[in-house]
């Protein structure tokens, strides 16, 4: 899993997203974006180019948490028949 | 922009620290708090659609020490310089995104990199501002200063 800024120097979290998105290797990772921003329209453009959630800063602990625990447990859902690895979440 | 500004400032600095930072700073009269050295700073431009602005935050070194142990979970030792300038940069993110968002929350704002611009600075450093802000608790003072970008300077297109 990828949690990125979407505000960063050099190359920005949405140029990240779309490399990440762009690589076979790292296409399959879900990426969660973190920014300051409000607008609706980046969460959506976000979402649109694969990202798998969106939270806005200032976030409280719980609310990562449970971002995390939806998109974790979404994951296991849809491959829970293979055993995990050692050093898996 | 500037009367949006002065109104929601510390509402914005309110949520983001005590949202992330777990502090709890009051803010404090300006025109009574001394002249004096020991602040790091960073500054962030913000271009709007017709004008911008530039926020400066500077924080007491001792202060800044503390929130970015707290924020980074440094259970031993103090922060290095590197961690807590990249701190006080990301509060200054934080607060200049917010802000923008309470401006108008449909508007199209260029919100820039933050920059480091010093350390071992003093309160001179914002004397220039339209508004300064101040904002502290026990382990030091925050200051934050307003400059306004007019016209076409301010605007991103």
């Amino acid at each position: 899993m990828v949690l990125t800024d979407i505000h960063m120097p050099g190359m920005d979290g949405v140029q990240l997203l779309r490399k990440l998105k762009e690589d076979p290797m790292t296409a399959s990772l879900p990426v969660i974006m973190i920014t300051t921003e409000s607008r609706d329209e980046i969460a959506s453009d976000a979402l649109a180019m694969g990202a798998a959630g969106y939270i806005k800063k200032p976030f409280r602990p719980e609310d990562i948490k449970a971002l995390l625990t939806g998109i974790l447990g979404g994951e296991s859902a849809q491959d829970d028949s293979s055993e995990p690895d050692e050093g898996d979440f | 922009m500037l009367k949006t500004i002065r109104l929601n400032l510390t509402k914005v600095i309110s949520e983001v620290l005590e949202t992330m930072f777990f502090v709890f700073l009051e803010q404090l009269p300006v025109e009574t708090l001394p002249q004096r050295g020991g602040y790091v700073g960073s500054k962030v431009v913000v271009r709007g659609p017709e004008s911008g602005f530039e926020l400066e935050m500077l924080a007491q070194e001792s202060l800044l020490t503390k929130v970015a142990g707290d924020f980074l979970g440094l259970e031993e030792g103090s922060p290095s310089l590197e961690q807590r300038l990249d701190v006080l940069k990301e509060i200054t993110n934080m607060v200049a995104g917010n802000l923008v968002n309470h401006c108008d929350p449909h508007a199209d704002f260029d919100l820039g990199i933050p920059m480091l611009t010093g350390t071992a600075l003093t309160t001179a450093e914002i004397e220039d501002c339209v508004d300064t802000f101040a904002y502290g608790d026990e382990d030091g003072v925050l200051l934050v200063g307003v400059r306004v970008i007019p016209g076409k300077a301010g605007a991103f297109r």
